[in-house]
């Protein structure tokens, strides 16, 4: 399709006998702020390596604006990709990394980059590696967005960045993508803080994808409910149980699906409440299913594959 | 601190906008700090000339010999064939471990990293042979630096020409840069086990090298009795190119930034 910046099929990604990326098939349209979640070693940054072309494929399709990235000098022209643990060279300081970045990218807005270096208060003078973990952070935050790169990645941003900074970053990316829209994939695991930012979520449990779809049809995918043990057991019936927490007598359910009638009049009358489910909810109920860390859940089948996950929340 | 306190610091760059081509952004990238590459090895020959200037005085003041036997005694000095190599290969080899992977962040590919890097490092070996040329000129002009002290004027870098002490150090300069990216890039697709393959292969290659010389019968004493010093260095030139064209094989198809 046209309208995709990146698309995958069947990527897979092996070293040695562990597979990282399983049979992957993936669409991110372009201009989508996309959200790329799962837990640690569930894939994200093999994935955006790819992408980058910074790491061989073992079998599959990656495509990004169209082509192969692989050694493709025209579509890595318009991409960026910091790491988490993202290398400089030796001896760089900050002002040589953005002056550096500039000489990259035909989008490059050398005004943002100052006025980010502001914002994130970065030491020009100063050398990488002395930098602490948050103006690492900063230093790939001030090129991912100053670059413009059509297709952004942003591999755990916001590492070692206090919450002011934090909402620094995501003002300013929101802002930024707003003037010029483009193509960011930005892997997280504070997904509520980045929930507003995102258009759209993959979610990645071991290599395989467990969920793909736009953040308002995922979160309208399942519900909570919430009350006394009992009333809830009684409550749920039959229905699929995505998660389940228990304070006391207190227990508080995901569930997947839409509270009918039938239920809202149930849950009123034993007191429950019934309220919509965050990403960060639906991602861990996922994340739980996997680890067999729900109770309730473990009994049911945790879904697999992005046909029984989205099988499970319709 | 606010935006506009910090601001100002930030290099004002007219060019900033304008992306550089695709080899010259790593070209440029590689002299971004001017002192790792422009600095550093001029501290390096300006120390070490200094250091053999003191040993020359210590001995002049200690030792009861001829100023003039010592001076041509210091012919003999090998200062400036080791002093800088070490280094260059530590530049190399950060070259492939360190620029690469960020290189590669901003969307340079592979082909184009290995090519403005073999450029940058051209320029590094012509800019060291140029450098030491003219430091020989100074060593002359200033009779070996006001103490008959021989840094550059010595036998291992021609003996005063200015032909083949260029070509030293150029030689010297291309060998150990891209031997440092030759391992480097090892190091990048296999690790430990990959350096340690290839350092017994390339001792095994230079081991069966000599076998087929000495078997057939090749006098490799002859070629090296006329115009040792530029022949050395056509030898330390060919075998930098082999060492350039064996980190591309290597890399071509290597993982970076992990």
């Amino acid at each position: 399709m046209m309208n995709l910046a990146i698309e995958t099929r069947s990527l897979t990604k092996k070293y040695g006998n562990t597979t990282v990326l399983d049979n992957l098939t993936l669409g991110i349209e372009k201009n989508t702020i996309c959200g790329l979640l799962g837990r640690n070693g569930a894939g994200k940054t093999t994935l955006m390596s790819i992408l980058a072309g910074q790491e061989l494929k073992t079998s599959g399709q990656a495509r990004v604006l169209g082509a192969e990235p692989f050694e493709n000098a025209q579509v890595l022209a318009g991409l960026s990709f910091a790491r988490e643990n993202q290398k400089y060279p030796e001896e760089f300081k900050v002002s040589h990394v953005v002056r550096a970045a500039a000489w990259f990218y035909a989008g490059w807005d050398a005004d943002l980059a100052r006025r980010l270096v502001g914002e994130f208060r970065l030491p020009l003078k100063t050398p990488i590696k002395k930098l602490s973990r948050g103006q690492l952070s900063a230093v790939a935050i001030v090129v991912g967005l100053a670059s413009r790169a059509p297709v952004t990645f942003f591999d755990e941003p916001y590492l070692g960045l206090d919450a002011t900074a934090r909402g620094i970053f995501y003002d300013l990316l929101l802002e930024d993508y707003m003037e010029h829209p483009r193509t960011i994939l930005m892997s997280t695991h504070l997904i509520d803080e980045a929930a507003n930012l995102l258009e759209h979520v993959v979610v990645l449990q071991d290599g395989r994808k467990v969920l793909d779809s736009s953040v308002e049809e995922a979160t309208r995918s399942a519900f909570t409910l919430s009350g006394t043990a009992t009333a809830v057991d009684t409550a749920v019936g039959g229905r699929q149980i995505l998660r389940s927490q228990a304070l006391g007598g207190l227990r508080s359910v995901t569930i997947a699906g839409n509270p009918d009638e039938r239920l809202r009049t149930e849950a009123k009358a034993a007191g429950l409440e019934v309220g919509p489910v965050t990403l960060q909810e639906l991602v861990a109920a996922f994340g739980l299913l996997e680890s067999g860390e729900s109770s309730l859940a473990a009994a049911s089948s945790p879904p697999q594959t992005q046909h029984e996950a989205e099988e499970a929340i319709r | 601190m606010t935006t506009n306190q910090l601001s100002p610091a930030l290099p004002e760059d007219r060019n900033a906008h304008r992306p550089a081509g695709p080899l010259m952004k790593i070209v440029r990238l590689h002299f971004a700090d001017p002192m790792r590459l422009i600095g550093v090895p001029m501290s390096i020959f300006a120390t070490t000339t200094a250091i053999c200037v003191v040993i020359m005085l210590l001995l002049r003041a200690f030792v009861p010999m001829d100023p003039a036997e010592l001076s041509e005694g210091f012919r003999y000095n090998q200062a400036p064939l080791w002093c800088f190599g070490g280094y260059f290969v530590s530049v190399g080899a950060m070259a492939y471990a360190r620029t690469m992977p960020f290189a590669m962040g901003m969307g340079a590919t592979r082909r184009q990293y290995w090519a403005g890097t073999a450029i940058a490092l051209l320029l590094e070996s012509v800019y060291i042979g140029v450098a030491m040329t003219v430091f020989l000129a100074i060593e002359k002009a200033t009779g070996h630096w006001f103490t008959g002290t021989h840094m550059f004027d010595v036998y291992v870098m021609g003996n005063g020409s200015y032909l083949d002490i260029f070509l030293m150090g150029f030689g010297i300069s291309m060998l150990t840069l891209f031997v440092g990216t030759m391992f480097a890039s090892v190091f990048v697709r296999w690790n430990q086990k990959g350096v340690l393959l290839v350092v017994f292969g390339i001792i095994a290659v230079f081991l069966l090298l000599a076998w087929m010389l000495l078997t057939l019968g090749v006098d490799v004493v002859s070629f090296f009795s006329t115009d040792i010093v530029a022949r050395v260095a056509v030898v330390l030139i060919v075998l930098g190119m082999l060492s350039a064209a064996g980190s591309w094989l290597v890399l071509r198809r290597a993982p970076v930034g992990r």
